[in-house]
């Protein structure tokens, strides 16, 4: 592997899905039966050559040809065509949608390691498969049944795409300030009138027609996003026989010009300009936002998905340039002019950068499979309270992984960047087009800040805090498990400490509230949520170094290798090796990386509100 | 038509492979079916797809070959056959072929299609073998097939002046050149029909081979060890333009190996 090319970390994706949560048992429950061991394996081996082949070689070719508008209809770069077509006919594209709509309905764990490597392979097509997916699932929950058999077959064949529709030039992070309108035609369906911006894929000449899920304002309800309902709402109307049939009036005059993501068009799109545009409900009248809710958690953790896949690719691109580079003499020889130039990998303070990559990622893939996981666990099993406690968990991760993963990836690509040097200022390099086709992510989807408000203001504040208390309550209950392990004991007490140190940090919030209100407590949300996200982060790759530290074990016993003899195995062993590493990138990412998280606490701690007191 | 498309699992040789004493490091590798074995599934898939029949797999080796049978059945092969070994590791191409040739010797087929050569040994010699052991005729390095019919077969080879064109009566052995079809990618729902498709394991003892076969008194020639090729040296990117890099590219050319001088 180059510092150009494609690349996955099957290896860690493997131990995560394999050795860690042990994915395979899913297909003990008749829902994922087909997804057994072998199964899994298979898919993750043909997901990762799809991406590499496939989609990958388009990546450049989509950002320096771009989209653009041209007689009403927004045109693709060209080299998506032919990949769209065949994301869709091997079954990449619709992975986790319903089997009986057309969907695989594989297990969203195994969903996310496909996505990890999709978007990689290509950002703007994941896009695509991500918001279709999720509209079509949208249509499925809410939707009359008539509207199920209109759009969802051809969604999941990929012939039709979807969006969702919430913003509108007044309305961005705050939703409920909508002002499209809906009026009752008085046979169920609505007239719908309103500009939405900031569409992504609104329109695209790889489909032949565009399914919006739009929010807007039933005549008559009340303000906010109370007032709100949920409409699917196509660009063509779709005959019973599934042919195309007269326009709805839904129109995409521009796009937006973007500093990066060019080949997922970010669509103005105007709803009954002639007063000709018809939606259907999906659900209840001022349901808008619940029913929105579902597709935007899925969407939260497919743009946190976008952190994690690219942050990877850079990581070892990052890795690969660093061992191809020749630059300067080793630090322990830089007195004597003769001698031999390095590879820039065996400067200190690139393996810093270099570790602090992967080390990061590693906790982003941890943080984010824990959450998908729960997703399939909670789909089979029956038993409420397990279920609800496993939701739990999963409302609390959400705004994590969306908010802190997407950031997280946006640092590892700027460490990369760093490790090239020039080069990686340059376009000869990914690595300028990788920072800025992320750079979205933590804005769409809900800014970072408004997960943090969503993590603390909602999630925690929810059952006088019970979600949170569980989190550490599951913490708690590891951590005693460290207390004699040969490896990991010392590493276990200085985790510990930031629990409680998060614990007081969410315990003092009362008394935060009391002092200055919950302007206080918003103040410091987005550090809280970072820190709390890596520590949440910390103690599943500690659960992952405790199975790697006895997978290790269990080899050099296998191999008849004693302590003395171990640095050699782990030179001539890379699964070995791998697991060792897994026990340094964890130790590091506990002692060196979370601090650097908790360090944005410092404020907090010191209850300093200066941002709040001064006058700008 | 009835074709047999026999597998070899091999190292993917993307990934950095390890050797200690002589020997590969096995943790850790990839195992992947060899290239030209995709190539001649391909092949035998295409010519199904469009002349009917059924295509079979068929590998020798321990059950991790399975994964590779796997694959191919999610690539579209109709059923397989795994010929269960407790490791066919350090085998030579005779014994390949002579355990081939018996597993296939009552079976109905009209065609078997192999790649020209095994991307880990690269020996090439395996499927010339199989022919004469099975006493059918054989054509190498094929990039093009004709006129396919249950009996005869027309056939485009790669020789060494060009295109050779020539016929051949059914049942027979070919290997197949790369550039004949870029092997399909997998689909999901492939993968998923995978498993419901005919896998039949076959003990290798159970195959009624002269027992010399199977031991090392069979082999005709030995691996005696593995030793990993020199590096190869960094190359270096001359960036620029034209009329600046191949002045500088003659130039080292000149200097460094003395080339043009
Ligand atoms: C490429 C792209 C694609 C998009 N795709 C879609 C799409 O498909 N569908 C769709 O509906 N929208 C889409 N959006 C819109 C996106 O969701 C919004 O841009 C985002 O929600 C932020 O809204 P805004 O741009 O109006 O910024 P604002 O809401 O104006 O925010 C500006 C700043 O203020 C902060 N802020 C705002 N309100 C608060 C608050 N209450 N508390 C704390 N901080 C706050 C934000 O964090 C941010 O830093 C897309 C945007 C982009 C750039």
């Amino acid at each position: 592997m180059g510092s150009t090319d494609f690349a996955i970390d099957s290896q860690d994706i493997r131990f995560v899905v394999r050795e860690w949560l042990h994915a395979e048992q899913l297909s003990q429950h008749s829902r994922f039966e087909s997804f057994d061991a072998d199964t899994l394996d298979l898919m993750l081996q043909e997901s990762e050559k799809f991406s590499g082949e496939v989609l990958f070689p388009t990546r450049k070719a989509t950002d320096r040809e771009g989209c653009r508008v041209e007689d009403g209809r927004v045109r693709m770069p060209k080299c998506l065509t032919a990949p769209y077509q065949q994301s869709y006919e091997l079954g990449w594209g619709s992975l986790t949608s319903d089997p009986e709509y057309g969907g695989q309905g594989a297990p969203v764990t195994l969903g996310l390691a496909v996505r990890e490597a999709t978007v990689a392979g290509s950002q703007a097509l994941t896009s695509f498969f991500a918001l279709t997916s999720g509209a079509a699932r949208l249509i499925l929950s809410f939707g009359a049944q008539d509207l199920k058999d209109r759009y969802v077959p051809h969604l999941l064949s990929g012939r039709f795409n979807g969006t969702m529709c919430l913003s509108e030039p007044h309305a961005g992070s705050d939703v409920g300030a909508s002002i499209t309108s809906a009026v009752p035609t008085g046979d169920g369906s609505y007239h719908i009138k309103g500009t939405k911006c900031w569409i992504s894929n609104g329109d695209a000449d790889l489909v032949e027609n565009t399914i919006h899920a739009v929010l807007a304002r039933v005549e008559g309800a009340p303000a906010g996003t109370k007032g709100l309902t949920l409409f699917a709402v196509p660009r063509v109307h779709v005959n019973d026989n599934g042919s195309l049939g007269d326009s709805n009036d839904v129109d995409v005059p521009s796009i937006e010009s973007k500093m990066g993501l060019h080949g997922s068009p970010t669509c103005v799109v105007k709803f009954g300009e002639n007063d000709g545009c018809i939606g259907w409900p999906l659900g209840g009248e001022g349901q808008g936002m619940p029913c929105m809710f579902q597709m935007m958690n899925e969407a939260r953790i497919g743009t946190a998905t976008i952190g994690l896949g690219i942050g990877s690719l850079a990581a070892q691109n990052a890795t690969a340039y660093a061992k191809e580079r020749v630059q300067g003499p080793h630090i322990t020889k830089s007195r004597d002019p003769d001698t031999p130039r390095v590879p820039i990998i065996e400067h200190p303070a690139v393996r810093f950068n270099l570790l602090q990559m992967r080390a990061r990622v590693e906790a982003m893939r941890a943080l984010m499979f824990k959450a998908t996981f729960l997703l399939d666990e909670i789909a089979t099993t029956e038993d409420l309270e397990v279920r609800s406690a496993k939701q739990n968990l999963v409302d609390l991760l959400t705004p994590m992984c969306k908010g802190w993963c997407t950031e997280v990836g946006l640092e590892v690509v700027q460490t990369g960047i760093q490790v090239l040097g020039g080069v990686g200022y340059t376009k000869d390099f990914p690595m300028e087009q990788f920072y800025r086709d992320l750079r979205v992510a933590p804005i769409y989807e809900g800014t970072t800040d408004i997960q943090a408000l969503d993590l603390v203001g909602r999630k925690m504040a929810k059952n006088q805090g019970a979600l949170f208390v569980a989190l550490l309550q599951q913490i708690g209950e590891f951590l005693p498990s460290l207390g004699e392990h040969p490896r990991l004991a010392a590493l276990g007490r200085v985790f510990e400490g930031y629990c409680e140190t998060l614990s007081d940090l969410a315990l003092g919030a009362q008394e935060v509230m009391q002092i200055r209100g919950i302007e206080g407590v918003a103040l410091h949300a987005t550090p809280f949520l970072m820190f709390c996200s890596s520590v949440t982060a910390g103690w599943l790759l500690l659960q992952q170094a405790v199975v790697a530290h006895d997978r290790l074990e269990a080899l050099k016993r296998e191999h008849g290798i004693g302590d003395l003899e171990t640095p050699e195995f782990l030179k001539e062993n890379p699964q070995a090796q791998f697991y060792e590493n897994k026990l340094i990138t964890t130790q590091f990412f506990v002692e060196a990386v979370i601090p650097q998280y908790e360090g944005l606490m410092a404020a907090a701690k010191r209850r300093n509100y200066d941002p709040l007191d001064i006058v700008f | 038509m009835q074709i047999i498309v026999p597998i070899k699992q091999v190292p993917d040789v993307a990934l950095n492979i390890k050797v200690k004493d002589g020997e590969i490091v096995q943790e850790g590798i990839s195992w992947v079916i060899s290239s030209w074995d995709e190539t001649a599934l391909e092949a035998a898939l295409q010519l199904t797809e469009e002349a009917g029949g059924e295509v079979t797999v068929l590998s020798i080796g321990t059950a991790k070959v399975q994964e590779a049978l796997r694959k191919a059945l999610a690539l579209g092969a109709h059923q397989a056959l795994h010929i269960q070994c407790d490791s066919s590791a350090g085998w030579d191409s005779y014994q390949v072929a002579k355990v081939l040739a018996k597993t296939l010797a009552d079976q109905d087929y009209n065609l078997i299609i192999t790649g020209k050569q095994a991307q880990d040994s690269d020996a090439g010699l395996t499927p010339t073998m199989l022919a004469e052991f099975l006493g059918l005729p054989q054509v190498t390095n094929i990039t093009a097939f004709k006129d396919v019919s249950d009996a005869s077969i027309t056939l485009h080879r790669k020789g060494d002046d060009g295109i050779e064109i020539s016929k051949m009566t059914l049942p027979g052995v070919v290997t197949v050149n790369d550039s004949l079809a870029e092997p399909r990618l997998a689909s999901m729902r492939g993968i998923m029909m995978a498993k419901k498709k005919p896998m039949e394991t076959v003990d290798i003892h159970s195959l009624g081979l002269a027992p010399e076969v199977l031991q090392s008194g069979g082999l005709m020639t030995e691996v005696v060890q593995y030793e990993k090729p020199d590096e190869r040296k960094e190359g270096r990117r001359f960036e620029g333009d034209e009329t600046e890099t191949v002045p500088e590219v003659m130039q080292n050319l000149k200097k460094n190996i003395g080339l043009f001088a």
